[in-house]
């Protein structure tokens, strides 16, 4: 008897916990739920878009799913779109768009676009950089330049000007050198317990930031164009071996290894990011190659290591080509990025339309302007300099500039294999103080073996 | 009777194959696949054989990881936790040592943090500025930053903190098994606490302190976050377990999750070969 109660009590329980596994969540069903997923950095705008989106479609439940700063989104968002969990609509960083959309993640934006007004609204390039062959994937939130940040406490500390535009490689590390011998003197003043010169992201560990916040920067301006990039167009090939990339490997080579006047150890931290941000606040940096929205996100009274009075102790100044252009090669360089948000493949068709029209609220000429104007980021929209709070920023003002010269990544399929065997080499160049030939050498033998000797070319190194 | 306890058995049965089986065979299978989880590749299911695998037992890396996890395997699990665990049992069963009890607390409040909490804790207390340098300098050690110096042995005296509670409370049931009368005899034989300890209590806990290996040995080897939050792949792959190679080929640019997949059914077999090991050793002891 008591067996048996026991038993129907076991089953009665098993019964119901499989009925709630089985249950598609919730039986209360009839509302739309539109899910959105983002990282940390783009809560303000997400936010300011719900307000609006939720006095405008009251039947829409809406569901957040925010990723942290100091977890990786790019891999939680391939994996929950790989495992069919994903947002409806999610941010997603532009160079995965060709790849993700040759995954079959991404919904076709192309006809949404055509009857969208306000799509012309945006600059050439960022509607260039969310297409992939022909089609649209994904409309642009914020995009960047990237440049030399240096503190202009520590240059006066150093006996340098405050006002700093070097023209050439060789000028940056002059310069760096210059404060490596006031070392003591810097520390002493700043009050730190130690000092670098110079940094330039390296390694594995800062995974896409190495390529573009560092690789990029130098390579760009290493040789004369079409020769200074990862991707050959017209032959349709990888570049494994350059005089732009030797001379870049070059460089790390130099900073790192040859004259030890940048920080290896700084690429290995638990949390590259914060603590770069931190680093240079505080003054054991002088200088380093980051990107524009450090300004306000690191930075700013409300970014996340913030720097009291950062006019008068942060400056940022262009990066230069080799030699300025003396030899046929930029003059100054610099390379944008950004982010867009995009809508899954797989939505419902009763929510696609919610979808869309939250995009059409996210991306308004008001919403992207204050929200570039809050973190000091580059607007995609050209039309946000009609917004007041971003027209009287000084700072965006001052790298509009920039933006005539800047360059896009090869984010074509395979870039993200490159990118990494771009981290991977410097890496080597870092921490095992591999020679820039070897370190060329080993670059092309990993590209070779990806993708087959076939798709990789070379240049000749000399002249 | 009988056939209603293999009922009884049913539901249990399902959820292993469900949340167990299944998913390890799918990762055998995917192996054998050029899968990735973005690009042309993803979710596709197209054969490529042992392509993985060969390029596997081609790439330094993987061997690196296989090294660092053996190193770390081997002194974490089997050296430190093993060791200090057997000596703070035999610790606790003294009678008249003070503070033992605060001891215990400190070994188990080690083991039951949240793992992601113990890394974080760690980074912080091995850190240039952290707790530890503050103490060596009391002594006159100049501060270093130990995640990056000596990655490895860091970790490894992470991962004995973290994980001596298990073996410590194996062998405090072990111990408690040993019949007193047998330390009396061989007292009243003369016997010194050494002589004790090795014919009287190392021969009645030898099994457990196998299971206590193969145990350990499962777990260490499949450690990920307390490392991965620490120190990640460690300065040139210092630190990159075999856990985190495959989390690094599967999770990261460009997410070759059929790679990892091999990677990971490799692994698997390697552990499995080892328990083999000590189970042919069990049945030695046992006999």
């Amino acid at each position: 008897m008591k067996r048996n109660t026991y038993l129907k009590t076991l089953a009665i329980v098993l019964i119901f916990t499989l009925a709630l596994i089985l249950t598609p969540q919730g039986i209360s069903e009839e509302r739309v739920v539109l899910t959105i997923e983002y990282g940390e950095p783009w809560k303000l705008p997400v936010t300011w878009a719900l307000e609006i989106f939720r006095e405008k479609y009251p039947e829409v439940d809406i569901r957040l799913i925010m990723i942290p700063y100091g977890i990786d989104y790019n891999a939680v968002l391939a994996v929950d779109l790989a495992a069919g969990t994903a947002g409806d609509v999610f941010g997603i960083d532009s160079f995965l768009i060709p790849e993700f959309a040759e995954a079959g993640y991404l919904y076709d934006l192309s006809d949404f676009v055509k009857e969208w007004p306000e799509w012309e609204k945006f600059s050439e390039p960022m509607r260039k950089i969310v297409a992939h062959k022909g089609k649209v994937y994904g409309i642009m939130i914020d995009t960047d330049v990237r440049m030399i940040w240096y503190r202009k406490d520590i240059f006066r500390v150093a006996g340098l000007p405050e006002v700093w535009q070097p023209t050439t490689w060789e000028e940056i590390i002059d310069t760096a050198l210059k404060l490596q011998e006031k070392k003591e003197e810097i520390m002493k003043a700043m009050g730190v317990d130690e000092f670098y010169p110079i940094y330039v992201p390296a390694g594995t560990k800062w995974g896409e930031a190495t390529t573009m916040q560092g690789f990029y920067m130098i390579l760009l301006g290493a040789d004369k164009d079409p020769y200074n990039r990862l991707y050959d167009y017209e032959e349709e090939k990888w570049v494994g071996k350059s005089k732009a990339l030797l001379r870049t490997f070059e460089f790390y080579y130099d900073i790192y290894v040859k004259h030890k006047i940048a920080p290896v150890e700084y690429n290995f931290v638990p949390d590259v990011w914060a603590h770069h941000r931190k680093t240079f606040a505080e003054g054991k940096i002088g200088m380093e190659l980051g990107g524009s929205w450090e300004w306000g996100e690191a930075w700013g009274p409300t970014g996340i290591a913030p720097v009291p009075e950062r006019e008068k102790k942060i400056g940022f100044a262009k990066m230069p080509g080799i030699k300025g252009g003396a030899e046929g090669e930029r003059k100054w360089v610099t390379i944008s990025g950004g982010w867009a948000f995009a809508v899954n493949a797989k939505i419902p068709e009763e929510k696609l339309k919610y979808a869309l029209e939250f995009l059409k609220i996210l991306h308004s000429k008001e919403i992207i302007a204050k929200y570039c104007a809050e973190f000091g980021k580059v607007s995609p929209r050209v039309d946000a300099v009609e917004v007041e709070e971003y027209a009287k920023d000084p700072y965006l003002t001052a790298i509009l500039e920039y933006v005539t010269f800047t360059d896009f990544r090869d984010a074509l399929p395979g870039y993200t294999k490159v990118s990494y065997f771009v981290q991977k080499v410097t890496e080597e160049i870092i921490t095992k103080g591999i020679t820039p030939e070897e370190a060329l050498e080993m670059y092309y033998k990993l590209l070779v073996e990806e993708f087959g000797a076939d798709k990789v070319i070379t240049y000749p190194l000399e002249d | 009777m009988r056939l209603r306890g293999g009922v009884l058995l049913i539901p249990a049965l399902l959820m292993v194959f469900l949340f167990v089986i299944f998913p390890a065979l799918w990762g055998v299978i995917i192996s054998f696949t050029g899968m990735s989880l973005i690009g042309v590749h993803a979710l596709e299911m197209k054969f490529i054989g042992l392509k993985n695998y060969i390029k596997l037992l081609n790439d330094p890396d993987f061997f690196n990881s296989l090294r660092v996890s053996f190193l770390f395997t081997a002194f974490s699990a089997l050296v430190g936790q093993a060791f200090l665990g057997l000596f703070l049992a035999l610790l606790f069963r003294l009678e008249g040592i003070r503070g033992k009890s605060l001891v215990a607390v400190v070994v188990f409040l080690a083991w039951i943090i949240p793992e992601v909490v113990a890394g974080y804790t760690w980074g912080a207390y091995a850190h240039k500025h952290g707790l530890l340098n503050t103490l060596l300098s009391f002594l006159g050690i100049r501060p270093i930053n130990w995640l990056y110096k000596h990655p490895l042995e860091t970790a490894i005296i992470a991962n004995i903190w973290r994980g001596t509670a298990f073996s410590m409370i194996l062998f405090s049931a072990a111990l408690e098994s040993i019949p007193n009368f047998l330390y009396e005899a061989a007292e009243v034989d003369g016997a010194t606490g050494w002589q004790r300890f090795r014919s009287i209590t190392l021969p009645l806990i030898s099994h457990v302190i196998i299971i206590d290996y193969i145990l350990i040995t499962i777990w260490t080897f499949s450690v990920f976050t307390l490392i991965f939050v620490m120190t990640g792949r460690g300065v040139g792959g210092a630190t990159e377990l075999w856990t985190i190679f495959t989390y690094y080929r599967g999770f990261q640019p460009p997410y070759e999750i059929s790679y990892a997949a091999a990677s990971a059914s490799l692994m698997f077999l390697i552990v499995l070969a080892l328990i083999f090991v000590y189970l042919f050793a069990l049945r030695r002891v046992k006999v």
